[in-house]
């Protein structure tokens, strides 16, 4: 099994090989029937990564410790549902999982394409194989994940135990799946450069298609990413702007910038130029992440520790950026804006800015990911930089982005007279004082979670105006409240899905800001029988037991929790002791309202039951979670294909005209 | 209408508020807060990246109890940061300081916001001026205002008639 | 076992590689219909512009911008609906004297000069 793995991964290798050469000369030669071997070659590669993986995941299950890999991300004791999580717990088979998933979605993402851009899609196949390529080169020359050793070890040495959870199941491949699915729309990008046959605007409605996918991925995954850490890994909090961390936020700063400013290229022809620089920002971006976390130069909590390969994928990031570059600048006349800007105080104005402002803050957050390296070499002290900064810095810039937020969806496209303006933005304005005011009675003197209070107010504000002004107007045509507000989201998809998904975003914001801003945090010592208050919360330490497992030994207290006069239950915060590891985990134990959590997490354990706990409340933490599948349904709304817009896709008029097609095809 | 949105977002926002200042009434006292902010900008020496807040590493824990021990001291938040710089080297503070090679990372990002502005503004002005310039790219060099009012009649209704359907 | 699978698994990919080629199902498809010709690009334009005043009416409909902005947006709207339709018929009447050049030249033998200009001709922006 394990040798046949070896074989497919070789094939496959091959077949990425094949597809890249023959696609770019499908595209080149226009040669129709190349361009079609070498799409159907791509389709070969899943089953055969499947193929792999399935053998990789066998060696898991039947404790196959012959497998290097195996050896050192399993062990007998490990439960069998973790052998999919061990597939990918390990450097060389996250790679092996990247390449998968890619070329899973790489090939339906090219069957699209093609049906829609023929003429482009050998180009993007092209480039999505390199990608791939790469990938699989990597695997088989420096981290196969099927490597054997000449004599099989009796066991391995487990995985790490802090990744033995139900939320590794999920955030890692979401989060991985985003970052490489930036490859997509950068592949269908730069194929159009390269096919370069005139026009500029094909690839925008694929373009947008995968990038909003690879977009929704990644928010998936760095939601998921903060909801893990806040409910296991027991300080807290949700976010440390930790190097890894940083680098899958840089990827989706840039990524949001793009599939805002692509809606521009689509209505106006306009930020041609720019769409392309943000998508090879993007994808450049995604690149660094993958280099952060295998071995780069940054430490961190996250990454692979027993990688050294960050340096092939810094290589190949810079070799991506620089060809990229070339190929814009080899195209640069074709990339001038159709249009220009009939008005400043517009939409499109608003875009630009915010895309700015996007970037601005994916750059800030590069540069004190970087600061270590830079004061390494300027000062020989390795200076990191923390959560403070980063906080300080980037705080207001998304406070920013969150006033545009409110402003810039309202504005018309092209020009706003000051009459629209004042139409629309009245009334946000009128909320944002009275929302000022009523936060000032009701105690908050913070001066940002005043701002910021105020700023998610407009955006909010205007979010509602819109839906219920839309649902007015519909139902004053006679509809009923209900059906006019849905058929409005419907005949609308993208502007309303948008709309919720800002909605989640303020929501996220609220949350951020409570919770950052009013976090209540005690260390206690407490001796089994003890009752202690905080806030509005009773406590009562009962006892803690243990328990003995064959890899670890858990400690969990036991606690009666009052709210007020509401008893509560029991909440059971436990800490585990892996020997073998030297490692303590330590989990939480949470009670989330609507207005607050309750997080109860042990730190220490002595001798005679008396131990120190960390108790917390956290203000709205149950919001930024509400808000994950807000996001997502949004997302997929303004994803879903209009039927309206489908009907209508080929609607100009014949008139008299010959319908004969004006193609220059060579 | 104006009124059914008013009130429920200023009743929203005063009910999230009403939650922060429960949150922030002074059941934890200034030490505590004192020792929740030190610990958070410290970092834990052998673990990168994270502050002895969120490590649970010995080595942290120990140093939450330096911190615990000098606050009740009642040495001040300077002092106290002072401290474990001699003991580590600055590097052992989350937030650079305002000093030496640390003022490059507070210095860098204000300049770019400005040089942001001024980007945004510069590409504004340069698309502004296009638009007025030159009018929209057309094919065969067409101009919109170009139309002239024969085709305005000729072609008009039969936008109206599709954009309609 | 290992060398039959193995021989299974590098033949369905060669299979798969050598089947368009050989078949030459592509290119024995209708020619698709091309993405950056002009009609492509002009029906962009054109949904875009269409996009343009359904947007506008949507933005009055539910009282969001003023009259002189929402009539102001219509026409432009309109304009360039009617730009996409008078670039379609000065298309569709070059292409026919296109074709009457050709035809002529064909006639006068000069069929190479009248292949360039027909190239030059095809330079729309």
């Amino acid at each position: 099994m394990v040798e046949l793995g070896q074989i497919a991964l070789i094939l496959s290798f091959m077949m990425a090989g094949y597809s890249t050469i023959v696609g770019f000369a499908g595209g080149m030669l226009n040669g129709r029937d190349l361009a079609a071997s070498a799409r159907w070659g791509f389709y070969s590669i899943s089953p055969l990564l499947l193929l792999a993986t399935a053998a990789l995941i066998y060696a898991f299950v039947i404790n196959d410790f012959s497998v290097k890999y195996v050896a050192e991300n399993s062990n007998i004791a490990m439960p069998k549902a973790y052998a999919w999580v061990a597939f990918y717990s390990g450097n060389a088979g996250s790679l092996l999982y990247i390449s998968l998933a890619f070329s899973i979605m790489a090939g339906i993402a090219i069957r699209i394409v093609n049906s829609k851009l023929p003429y482009t899609s050998p180009y993007a196949l092209g480039v999505m194989s390199m990608v791939l390529l790469f990938f699989l080169a990597v695997i088989l020359f420096l981290a196969n994940p099927l490597d054997q050793h000449q004599v099989p070890l009796e066991d391995g040495q487990g995985m790490n135990p802090l990744l033995i959870h139900f939320g590794m199941f999920i955030h890692p491949p979401f989060q991985m799946l985003g970052l490489i699915s930036v490859a997509l729309p950068f592949s269908i990008a730069i194929g159009a450069l390269l096919a370069g046959r005139g026009g500029r605007d094909e690839w925008v409605d694929q373009g947008r298609l995968w990038g909003m996918v690879s977009w929704l991925l990644l928010t998936t995954g760095l939601l998921l990413g903060a909801w893990w850490a806040y409910t296991i890994l027991g300080w807290g909090g949700y976010w440390a702007w930790d190097p890894v961390e940083n680098s899958a936020l840089m990827p989706w700063l840039a990524m949001t910038a793009f599939v805002h400013s692509i809606m521009v290229q689509k209505r106006r022809g306009m930020f041609r130029m720019w769409n392309m620089v943000l998508i090879i920002v993007s994808f450049a971006m995604a690149q660094m992440g993958m280099f952060i976390n295998r071995g780069g130069p940054v430490p961190s909590v996250h990454s692979f520790a027993e990688s050294t390969m960050g340096w092939v994928f810094l290589a190949v990031m810079a070799a991506t950026l620089f060809i990229s570059v070339a190929i814009f600048i080899f195209r640069y006349d074709t990339l001038k804006s159709r249009s220009g800007l009939d008005s400043i105080i517009s939409r499109e104005s608003a875009f630009l800015a915010q895309n700015v402002l996007f970037l601005l803050i994916a750059l800030v957050t590069l540069w004190g990911t970087i600061f270590p390296i830079f004061s390494e070499a300027v000062d020989d002290t390795t200076m990191t930089i923390g959560q403070p900064f980063f906080n300080k810095v980037n705080g207001p810039l998304m406070l920013l982005l969150i006033l545009l937020m409110g402003i810039g969806p309202v504005l018309p496209w092209r020009k706003a007279g000051w009459v629209s303006i004042n139409k629309m933005l009245r009334l946000p304005f009128v909320v944002a004082s009275l929302v000022l005011i009523s936060s000032l009675i009701s105690g908050i003197t913070q001066y940002w979670v005043l701002i910021s209070f105020v700023v998610c107010s407009v955006s909010i504000t205007t979010v509602c105006q819109e839906l219920i002004r839309g649902t007015r107007s519909r139902h004053s045509h006679g509809e009923n409240w209900v059906l006019s507000f849905f058929s409005l989201i419907g005949a609308n998809r993208p502007r309303y899905g948008g709309y919720i998904v800002h909605l989640s975003i303020v929501m996220l914001a609220i949350g951020i800001t409570a919770s950052s801003f009013y976090d209540v945090q005690k260390d206690v010592v407490m001796k089994p029988g003890d009752s202690e208050v905080l806030g509005k919360y009773t406590f009562k330490y009962i006892d803690v037991s243990e328990k003995t497992y064959s890899d670890r030994m858990e400690e969990t207290a036991k606690f009666q929790v009052w709210s007020g006069d509401n008893y509560i239950g029991y909440m059971y915060p436990y800490r585990a002791v892996y020997p073998e590891f030297q490692i303590a985990a330590t989990r939480g134990a949470i009670h989330s309202t609507i207005l607050e959590d309750f997080y109860l997490v042990p730190s220490e354990f002595q001798e005679d039951g008396q131990a120190v706990f960390r108790v917390l409340i956290n203000p709205l933490v149950l919001w930024m979670w509400a808000a994950g599948p807000v996001l997502i349904l949004g997302t997929l709304i303004s994803l879903s294909p209009n039927n309206r817009g489908h009907r209508k896709r080929v609607s100009l008029p014949s008139m008299d005209v010959d319908q004969s097609p004006l193609g220059r095809a060579k | 209408m104006r009124l059914s949105l008013i009130s429920p977002l200023s009743l929203l926002f005063l009910f999230l508020s009403t939650a922060c200042f429960a949150a922030n009434s002074d059941f934890v006292s200034k030490e505590e807060k004192k020792i929740n902010h030190l610990n958070g900008v410290l970092m834990c020496p052998v673990c990168p990246g994270e502050s002895i807040d969120q490590s649970q590493n010995e080595i942290a824990s120990n140093m939450r109890m330096i911190v615990k021990g000098l606050v009740e001291e009642g040495k001040s938040e300077d002092e106290i940061k002072a401290y474990f710089v001699g003991r580590y080297g600055p590097v052992i503070l989350l937030e650079p300081a305002t000093s030496g090679i640390s003022l490059y990372a507070w210095i860098i990002p204000p300049v770019a916001l400005g040089f942001a502005i001024i980007v945004v503004i510069v590409a504004l002005g340069v698309m502004r001026r296009k638009q007025k310039s030159t009018g929209p790219d057309q094919p065969y060099n067409l101009r919109a205002e170009a139309i002239s009012i024969e085709e305005k009649e000729k072609y008009f209704p039969v936008i109206d008639r599709i954009s309609n359907e | 076992m290992l060398v039959v699978s193995a021989i299974i698994i590098s033949v369905i990919p060669a299979i798969l590689i050598a089947y368009p080629v050989i078949k030459k199902i592509a290119s024995r498809a209708p020619l698709p219909e091309d993405e950056s010709s002009l009609r492509a690009d002009l029906e962009r334009r054109w949904e875009s512009a269409l996009e343009g005043i359904r947007h506008a009416e949507l933005e009055m409909s539910i009282g969001n911008v003023s009259e002189s902005d929402y009539l102001w947006l219509k026409q432009v709207h309109m304009a360039e609906a009617a730009n996409v339709l008078k670039t379609l018929e000065i298309s569709a009447e070059k292409e026919r004297s296109l074709i009457e050049e050709i035809s002529s030249a064909a006639n006068t033998r000069s069929l190479d000069s009248s292949f360039k200009n027909a190239h030059e001709k095809e330079d729309w922006d």
